[in-house]
């Protein structure tokens, strides 16, 4: 077969990186490695940079010429495409080890410490150095998720239907939120510090870490009090004599089943998603305290992030073993695009803090897979340590830490 | 005018005989009788054939009827000629009497058959032209001439000849005479001095008696062959040898053969092409004619000199004449021979050719008539699975921990927890999505009662040492589970909200100040069976009542873990299903005899037994999802029980040997049952009590069925650790037969102690289904 040529346009965003925009003849069936090699070139590096290239949006994989045919593009006209810096493949980095499943984990990049939740019921800070600075019980079940409060304080959510704020400095539980009467199965923090909670009881919940702007907690009466129940009632609330019982500043109802996963805009500070297992993905707006949006699709969604300004895009990880990508803006289109590749509930989505067009996915298949959003497939697969076990909570910041039934909190670099 | 006269009397009929007597006396020669017969048969067309039999002349007829008429007037002339020989003799009377002479019968006496001849002698007819007879008889009387035509008769016949007229006249009669063309034939021949008979043949080919050439068959004589015969013939020696000498001195030159071939063959040897006689001749192929099969060709070991090792060995050869013929592989022990010439004749080829030709003979070939049809036409038109999305497809969850079988589990009406029961006689509640154990009591071993019982009667409660059912409260967070005789209903404190778990303890507990003032005041309620019960039994009933269950408090200990009641029962509790409103439960106790189902009610604490009599080995019942029914299976039949009016609404017959479960579809029209005998059989109710489809895909015993409450779904799980998927669609028109596509085959569960799958479960809300194995653990299907 004869190598045919084709003309293409090389341009970048990245002023570093910027070479000749005059159009070149390439073979084509040039790689992305080829066409990496020819701007290394150009460059004149002496170490090479390897690079990923978006054809009108997309991302290459494999030969220029199966792009062509793919797309229908011609190749009399000149090709226009957009190289960027590739991300290199993450790397296993440390584990961290718990006495239970991890269930929530939250990095502060600031002061370098993670944040885990575990099954166990502990709330857990690590600094750099793998060691464990504070661990925190108080928790009557699992902490489902976590969050840091600027640099001193950790929020936490747990399957006994309560949020505890914790105090990093002081070693001490701050308050404990109460009102969801159901597992609290996320959390989410918003500008002003206000938190975003969403349970199994069908609710989100609205709350802020200034303790004292929080309304009391005042628990319903009981209709009926027979002796079993008087008694319960009264093993639960001996936890929480010693710190404030808070109530929530705002409930939001609608979802009609229990809800999964809330994550905030990535812009406007009083709008909020939630993704819950009656199929919809809802918006909320904490102003007017309303429902504005809903679409429904076809799943139980189990995980939601937002990527960024830059897309405004919303990655929903579903029960049905893929992730669809939402545009909150479209009216019409439920999903802009289908992820697959999981093999397994995807239960846990964290961008890219630096790329908002990617994102990582933690699934019940034990897998990690680093996606991005131009692509169908996914750029990385990242395997446990030990194999086959679930990954319930990630995060991304510099690197991502995943936990999972493994008892183990495993890092990447990436 | 005979044949005028003839033509009439056939139409006529009646008058015929008549008519023909007036003919006789004109035309004497016919013969009556012989005519009327012939008459009789003829058709119309054939009157020329009796004309012309009538034309020939018959003396007999003359002289019969001539006799008779002149019989009486000959009578004196008898008795003058033969009164010379009457010897008159006188009699008793004194009167004489004639002794007539003996008549000889000799020959020539008889003149019956006398020909009627005219015997005028040599006289001419025409000597008698003057008078009205033309001669005399025998009797000395005139034979009268014939009666003359009339003038037009006589132009009639000049006009048109008669068949057979020659223009003569008879001599005796003075008639025509006609002759046949036989007669005249024989005449012309007898005229030209030929053989009178045509059939002779003069000239016939002389059969040969004697041959000198070809041996004979049967020899005349017995005589030897004479010596020449063997002996060479020195004159035909002399002869050769004079030739050969001739030949030899050049004196006889031999010519060419072709000079004695003709053209023809000789352009055939040319061509040197053989006459094909059967050139064209079409081959006819029976159609109907078998090929015996091939045998196979002959392999080394058949060779006159196989290879080594295909000779037996010592070994073999014991071995191969141990064996009974029929089991032998080979049916000879192969021999080597250094040539083929020294190959002795095969002893068994006859025997073999027969029984190869009795294999043929005893077994016969038939053509089997291709069907000719599309394979795809027979496969239904069935939608394709995709359509029918969203359905389980593969395990997401695996809820591992129970030691031992999983016998049982229920998922609650939220979707959340997952509970199951094992024969650990562990009851736990699962966490659905990630699979952690949320909550774990060990029944068995808290509730003392129960392992009282145990130990003393541990001869009959070995086998009673797991959970058999446990099943969630319709609408709250109540558990009830069965274990042994007891039926536990309880609460799991999952870290549910505390309202949720309140709501489902006073539930329970409320019904306790019911049940104290309904001891206290007896009042029969709603027992189905006492409504049919005089008052004065009512008592009794109420004493009977008792025995069926008693609805006690458990131990502080299992009261703690959030038991709240205990209901023991009489005999094992195998089954408990809720109704939809979530107040009543019925129970089913297979060994239980009449009280084999019982009906409780939460609210009142109260235990009915709805029969009387044992409805045979009861192995599930369950309450229509909205009506007023209660369905019971048994071990061959469904009976479904109207419980407002107490009445047997139906008995559906699904023609299976043992039932293991069955459910209700959510509309309740329709009805799933599963059975031992791996059949899965689909219920119309409106239909028929027969069932409307029986399915048979698995390999083992299926175990359970379900429907899924909202989508069109239903499952069957089977010892042979599959679970079956099916779409199932009920159409509202009751005209429109159910839909039923199967769709997926779950694959996970192993196969421990012959169990595979023993219990299902549909998500209430998704396509996800919730599997109980016998290898210890419970999955999940997701789509």
């Amino acid at each position: 077969m004869s190598v045919s040529n084709v003309r293409i346009k090389l341009t970048t965003r990245d002023e570093d990186l910027k070479v000749d925009e005059n159009p070149i003849n390439v073979p084509v069936d040039l790689k992305r490695y080829g066409l990496s090699e020819i701007i290394n070139q150009l460059l004149e590096n002496s170490e090479p940079i390897s690079f990923d290239f978006l054809i009108d949006g997309k991302l290459l994989k494999g030969s220029l010429q199966d792009f062509m045919r793919n797309e229908n593009l011609s190749s009399e006209s000149i090709i226009e495409i957009e190289y960027v810096q590739a991300v290199e493949p993450p790397t296993f980095m440390a584990a961290y080890e718990h006495d239970d499943w991890v269930s929530g984990v939250h990095i502060n990049k600031s002061i370098s410490q993670i944040a885990t939740g575990s099954y166990d019921g502990c709330v857990r800070i690590w600094d750099s150095s793998a060691q464990v600075k504070h661990t925190f019980s108080g928790h009557q079940g699992a902490v489902l998720s976590v969050k840091w409060l600027g640099d001193n304080k950790v929020v936490s959510g747990s399957r006994d239907r309560n949020l505890h704020i914790w105090n990093t400095d002081g070693k001490e539980l701050s308050a404990i939120l109460k009102g969801h009467t159901g597992p609290v199965t996320s959390l989410s923090v918003l500008s002003r510090e206000r938190i975003v909670s969403g349970s199994a009881d069908h609710t989100l919940k609205v709350w802020t870490s200034r303790i004292k702007e929080l309304p009391d907690y005042e628990a319903p009466e009981l209709s009926h009090s027979t002796s079993s129940s008087v008694k319960r009632r009264k093993i639960a609330d001996k936890h929480t004599q010693n710190a404030k019982v808070k109530g929530s500043l705002l409930t939001l109802e609608g979802h009609l089943a229990s809800v999964t996963d809330v994550c905030a805009h990535p812009i406007e500070k009083d709008v909020v998603y939630s993704v819950s297992e009656d199929h919809t993905v809802r918006t909320w707006d904490l102003v007017t305290s309303q429902n504005v949006d809903t679409k429904t699709t076809g799943f139980s969604l189990l995980s939601i992030a937002s990527l960024g300004p830059t897309t405004q895009l919303l990655a929903c990880g579903s029960s049905a073993r893929h992730i669809i990508l939402v545009d909150p803006r479209s009216a019409t289109h439920a999903s802009v695009n289908q992820l697959n590749g999981h093999k397994n509930f995807v239960v846990s989505i964290a961008p890219n803090p630096q790329n908002s067009y990617q994102f990582a996915s933690g699934s019940h298949d034990g897998t990690i897979r680093i996606w991005d959003v131009r692509s169908d497939k996914s750029m990385f697969t990242l395997e446990r340590q030990q194999k086959d076990q679930d990954v319930y909570c990630l995060d991304w910041a510099d690197y991502i830490a995943a936990g999972g039934r493994d008892k183990q909190l495993e890092l990447y670099n990436i | 005018m005979a044949t005028k006269k003839r033509n009439f009397s056939e139409t006529e009929g009646t008058n015929a005989s008549r008519d023909v007597e007036s003919d006789s006396e004109e035309f004497p020669s016919l013969n009556i009788s012989d005519d009327s017969e012939v008459e009789g048969e003829q058709n119309a067309d054939d009157v020329s054939d009796a004309e012309s039999i009538a034309s020939v002349p018959s003396l007999e007829g003359v002289n019969s009827s001539d006799l008779e008429e002149l019989s009486s007037d000959n009578e004196s002339l008898k008795l003058t000629d033969e009164d010379d020989n009457i010897e008159y003799v006188r009699g008793a009377d004194g009167k004489l009497r004639p002794i007539y002479p003996e008549i000889e019968p000799y020959y020539s006496s008889d003149d019956s058959d006398r020909e009627d001849v005219n015997p005028i002698g040599n006289i001419p007819i025409t000597a008698y032209d003057k008078f009205p007879h033309i001669g005399y008889n025998i009797d000395g009387k005139r034979i009268m001439r014939p009666a003359t035509k009339s003038a037009i008769d006589a132009m009639l016949e000049s006009i048109e000849l008669p068949k057979g007229w020659t223009g003569l006249v008879d001599k005796n009669t003075g008639e025509n005479l006609n002759l046949s063309k036989e007669e005249m034939d024989l005449i012309e021949r007898v005229q030209k001095g030929m053989l009178p008979n045509d059939n002779i043949n003069p000239f016939e080919d002389q059969l040969e008696w004697f041959s000198n050439t070809n041996p004979e068959i049967m020899p005349l004589s017995s005589r030897n062959e004479p010596k020449r015969r063997f002996v060479q013939s020195k004159h035909e020696a002399k002869q050769v040898m004079k030739l050969v000498r001739a030949i030899r001195e050049g004196k006889l030159s031999l010519k060419p053969k072709d000079d004695t071939i003709d053209d023809d063959d000789r352009q055939m040897m040319l061509s040197k092409k053989l006459y094909d006689v059967w050139e064209k001749e079409e081959a006819v192929v029976n159609r109907m004619h078998l090929q015996a099969p091939k045998l196979p060709p002959p392999t080394h070991e058949e060779s006159y000199n196989p290879p080594k090792e295909y000779l037996f060995t010592e070994e073999e050869k014991a071995k191969w004449e141990a064996t009974d013929p029929e089991d032998r592989e080979t049916n000879f022990i192969p021999q080597a021979f250094g040539a083929l010439r020294k190959v002795p004749g095969y002893a068994n080829a006859l025997r073999e050719r027969f029984e190869r030709c009795l294999d043929l003979y005893l077994a016969p070939r038939a053509r089997n008539k291709r069907v000719n049809i599309d394979p795809d036409s027979l496969i239904p038109d069935l939608p394709s699975p995709d359509e029918l999305r969203p359905f389980p497809i593969r395990c997401s969850t695996t809820y591992i921990g129970h030691e031992g079988r999983v016998r049982t589990l229920s998922i609650d009406s939220t979707g959340e927890y997952l509970a199951t029961g094992g024969e650990d006689g562990t009851v736990r509640v699962w966490d659905v999505l990630t699979g952690r154990e949320l909550w774990k009591l060990d029944l068995l071993k808290e509730d003392t009662y129960l392992s009282e019982q145990a130990s003393l009667e541990s001869a009959n409660h070995n086998s009673t040492d797991h959970i058999d059912q446990v099943q969630w409260h319709p609408k709250t967070l109540l558990l009830t589970v069965a274990a042994g005789d007891n039926i536990y209903l309880l609460v799991p404190s999952v870290l549910q909200s505390i309202e949720v778990e309140n709501e489902a303890h006073d539930m329970i507990e409320k019904g306790w100040t019911y049940h104290a003032a309904n001891l206290k005041n007896i009042e029969s309620k709603v027992n189905v069976d006492d409504a049919n019960l005089d008052e004065d039994n009512e008592d009794e009933a109420k004493a009977k009542r008792k025995q069926y269950a008693e609805w006690t408090k458990p131990p502080a200990r299992l009261l703690s873990k959030g038991c709240n009641i205990v209901i023991r029962c009489t005999k094992r509790v195998k089954h408990v299903n809720w109704h939809s409103r979530g107040d009543y439960f019925v129970s089913t106790q297979p060994d239980g005899q009449n009280a084999s189902v019982l009906v409780h009610q939460l609210s009142k604490h109260s235990t009915q037994c709805p029969f009387k009599k044992s409805k045979g080995l009861i192995q599930n019942a369950k309450f229509h999802p909205y009506k007023p029914h209660l369905y019971v299976a048994s071990q061959r039949y469904v009976r479904i029980y109207n419980l407002a009016n107490q009445s047997l609404l139906k008995k559906l017959l699904p023609g299976v040997k043992w039932l293991s479960n069955f459910d209700i579809h959510p509309q309740g029209d329709n009805v799933i049952t599963s059975s031992y005998d791996l059949r899965v059989t689909w219920h119309d109710l409106e239909l028929s009590d027969r069932p409307y489809k029986t399915l048979r895909y698995h390999d083992r015993a299926v175990r359970d069925v379900k429907f899924h409450p909202k989508l069109p779904l239903f499952c069957s799980g089977s010892d042979d650790g599959t679970v079956n998927v099916l779409h199932d669609t009920v159409y509202d028109d009751t005209l429109k037969n159910p839909l039923l596509v199967p769709l997926k085959i779950l694959k996970g569960h192993k196969i421990t102690g012959g169990l595979g799958v023993i219990e299902v479960a549909w998500h209430p809300r998704e396509a996800w289904l919730f599997t109980a194995g016998g290898d210890g653990t419970a999955r999940l299907w997701t789509t």
